[in-house]
């Protein structure tokens, strides 16, 4: 067993990576500029002033391990520099990278940048020359040739230099070859590990506060609303499966079947939306009334801990019974399907020959058994129930790890967003060996299979 | 008489879900023609500005009246509800077909050749590392086009003709990639991977939301048709099939595609509800597809705006859950046939 668990876990290894990797790309790809709009948070913008807005996006870059080289290695164009880290912000680098695309002479697009950033710093204190430093300004945000041209013929007299630079740039249909680059250590790859594995690494892009800490005070919320629902919801499954296999009563059994079926088809989203529509407003007569309106009150000082948690738990019986009407369906659907397969198998009329009541039968064999799946179940819930249930919290609007993800996501806090899926993935590689684990203890057979597969 | 008998083997609500599914069917067709000619209005049509959140009955200054109500902008809600047929049944194909051609691919591949069946000499190994590298570069540069498809034809033909060239051979574990590669996929909660890119798209239209959902919900039937697949090549008529000197390609086509079909097709029609379902979430939550596409979820979410309107409450979610039900009944149908 030792040794197997050993070998899983040294496979899951590459799993990882190859997480880490995935979701790397995708922040890659997410739009915005982490390091601008941290110095927004920090009161810098970029009218401030250009040469010290300039030197604190710097340092923030390097602080943070952006600007670099994307991973160790690469395969870039050749007439794309290796690294261009120098040029900020990245929106404007990427700009010039377009327009080399185009150029293929990077040492001319550098006099470009020069001449630009020149002429910029030159007219920039200077109120007379108000509308030429607009028409530059202009010029950082284009990114091909024609365009730049078109707009550089407005330029007036003080800026000839750059006109002349400008004139120079011409498209070029050179031969584009690939060409290898090794980058090393100093790339942004493995920064973004670094950072994410350091307790201070990453702040919310929204209000400056620590990523752990957000994610840590939302999942109290999640952790409580999944867990209860997920327990309450077994242990009712668990009741109503097993009093259906034990019922004599075929047209009640049937009845709780159609019902399950009926609710495992029920939309979330749409349970929700009824109960708040209908149940916490006066819009229907005074007694539809039964439930307090959405959203988290405050903790109240002055009341008592027991009158506060009283408060708490209010606020959470809607979302917890629509989230376990949802989970109940589906486990005691589960748990009657795999009685039922047991109560086929051969060994029951055995049992049953020996003359073993039918209440022994079935919490002694059929139940045993048929709970094989369960482990399975109750494993893969452990992901979810940290996710929580992003409908249910947006609905009821509570300040859960799924809300905060979409909230994240709506205001491109991608620091936030990332961590969430990253933490997510890693505990659902770890619920798979747990399942693994559980499996060995109570059911060596399977443990056996496993080992010799 | 088989025929008799499966008629009579129906049960009541199973007739009724074929029903529901015709009845559908002839709503998302008909569209246009339904919403005019019994309804009189447009699907994005802005009616008179006293009729915000108007109760269902309620009739406009020429004649018309809003069977189900109207809701925010004063549209007419039981005529979105038929154009929301339209997008459900929509999304709920195009995410099928873009889901089953993926897991039959991969599925296929894996099952059929599993570790040991695709066999290379180190020529076109290397031939084919490179010319990936070099193809993935270009393309990278220009653009993913059609040319692209040109060149792979072309690269697979030069790596067929280098396999004369040696007969030491390596194998390449297709079936080992395929499942680490699900394996990866499952571990990222399926929800946020979709909500990430839809943040990446920025401006997602009806044909990004399906590519999406339907990139998202091949695993699960890749592992079924690899399964599948992996006990017919177990199976003696396999067997006697390659023994014979079929091709490859023939057995897959003529004699194994066949047969993965049929388990298949019940998971196919869970992709379905489950892609109306995801689709319905997402517009809920006021994601995907733009405003002016009609959708059941999009009618849902302005309930939440306005609790005294219980008819957005109500008549798009029984369409949603009704959609959901029937699918659930036919494919568990499927399933116990």
């Amino acid at each position: 067993m030792g040794r197997y668990l050993l070998r899983r876990i040294a496979l899951l290894i590459p799993t990882l990576i190859a997480v880490l990797i995935f979701t790397f790309v995708l922040h890659t790809y997410m739009p915005g500029d982490e390091i601008m709009e941290r110095l927004d948070l920090e009161g810098k913008s970029v009218s401030f002033d250009r040469a010290q807005y300039s030197q604190s996006y710097l340092e923030l870059q390097s602080q943070l391990g952006l600007g670099g080289p994307a991973f160790y290695f690469g395969l870039q164009p050749s007439h794309q520099p290796s690294d261009a880290r120098d040029i900020i912000p990245a929106s404007y680098r990427q700009r010039l990278l377009q327009l080399n695309g185009q150029v293929k002479n990077w040492s001319k697009i550098m006099a470009y940048h020069e001449a630009l950033q020149s002429a910029l710093m030159a007219h920039e204190k200077d109120p007379s020359q108000a509308r030429l430093y607009r028409q530059l300004n202009n010029l950082e945000r284009i990114n091909t040739i024609e365009e730049l041209r078109s707009l550089s013929v407005d330029l007036p007299e003080e800026a000839a230099e750059l006109k002349n630079v400008i004139g120079q740039l011409e498209p070029s249909n050179a031969m584009i070859l690939p060409s290898l680059r090794w980058h090393g250590l100093d790339n942004r790859f493995y920064h973004w590990v670094g950072r994410l594995f350091s307790a201070d690494g990453r702040v919310s892009l929204v209000d400056g506060v620590p990523v752990a800490d957000k994610i840590g005070a939302a999942l109290r919320w999640t952790l409580s609303l999944s867990l209860i629902s997920l327990i309450l919801a077994i242990v009712l499954s668990m009741m109503i499966a097993l009093w259906q296999s034990w019922s004599t009563r075929s047209w009640a059994v049937r009845i709780t079947d159609g019902f399950m079926y009926a609710i495992y088809a029920l939309p979330l989203f749409w349970l929700a939306t009824l109960m708040i529509v209908f149940f916490t407003t006066d819009h229907y007569g005074s007694w539809t009334n039964v439930f307090p309106s959405i959203g988290i009150k405050p903790w109240m000082l002055g009341d008592s801990a027991i009158a506060n948690l009283g408060v708490y738990a209010k606020q959470l019986i809607l979302p917890v019974f629509c989230l376990l009407l949802a989970n109940m369906s589906y486990l005691t659907r589960q748990l009657r399907t795999d009685l039922k397969r047991q109560r086929e198998q051969p060994y029951v009329t055995s049992v049953r020959a020996k003359g073993v009541s039918r209440w022994r039968l079935i919490y002694h064999h059929l139940l045993p058994n048929a709970l094989v799946p369960y482990i399975t179940i109750v494993t893969g819930a452990i992901p979810r129930a940290l996710v929580g249930s992003v409908v249910i919290e947006e609905i009821f609007n509570l300040p859960g790890v799924g809300k905060l993800m979409l909230q994240s996501i709506h205001q491109s806090d991608w620091p936030v967003s990332i961590s969430i899926i990253i933490l997510v993935g890693i505990v659902t590689i770890f619920s798979y060996i747990l399942a693994d684990v559980l499996y060995m203890i109570f059911y060596p057979q399977i443990a056996q299979s496993l080992e010799e597969s | 008489m088989r025929g008799i008998d499966t008629i009579r083997a129906t049960k009541w609500y199973q007739w009724l879900a074929v029903g529901y599914l015709v009845l559908m069917a002839v709503f998302a067709l008909f569209a246009p023609l339904l919403s005019e000619s019994f309804l009189g209005f447009a699907p994005n049509e802005l009616t008179g500005s006293d009729l915000y959140y108007t109760a269902p009955g309620s009739v406009e200054q020429d004649g018309r009246t809003h069977l189900l109500g109207t809701d925010r902008m004063g549209r007419d809600v039981a005529t979105r509800l038929i154009y929301g047929t339209r997008t459900a049944l929509f999304v709920g194909l195009g995410v099928s077909v873009i889901s089953l051609l993926i897991s039959l691919v991969l599925g296929l591949a894996a099952g059929y050749y599993g570790d040991r069946g695709v066999r290379m000499n180190s020529w076109q190994l290397i031939w084919i590392a490179i010319s990936a590298v070099v193809s993935g570069f270009y393309s990278s540069v220009f653009g993913f086009g059609f040319w692209l498809i040109g060149v792979l034809i072309l690269i697979g033909s030069i790596a067929y003709l280098l396999g004369r060239l040696s007969e030491r051979r390596i194998s390449v574990p297709i079936d080992l990639l395929t499942m680490k590669g699900i394996e990866i996929f499952k571990t990222i909660p399926g929800l946020f991977l979709i909500l990430s890119l839809f943040a990446i798209m920025r401006q997602p239209g009806m044909l990004t939301v399906i590519l999406i959902l339907g990139l998202v919900s091949w695993p699960a039937k890749t592992r079924i048709v690899r399964a599948e697949t992996m006990r017919l090549v177990s199976s003696n008529f396999i067997k006697s099939a390659q023994l014979s000197g079929l091709s490859d390609w023939r057995i897959l086509h003529r004699h194994i595609l066949p047969n993965v079909l049929a388990p298949i097709s019940i998971a196919v029609a869970y992709t379905f509800t489950g892609a109306i379902l995801a689709e319905s979430t997402l517009s809920f939550l006021g994601i995907g597809l733009p405003e002016d596409i009609p959708s059941w979820g999009a009618i849902l979410r302005e309930a939440r705006d306005y609790f005294a309107a219980w008819w957005l409450a109500v008549f798009p979610g029984l369409a949603v859950f009704f959609t959901v039900l029937t699918l659930n009944i036919i494919a568990d149908w499927l399933n116990q046939r």
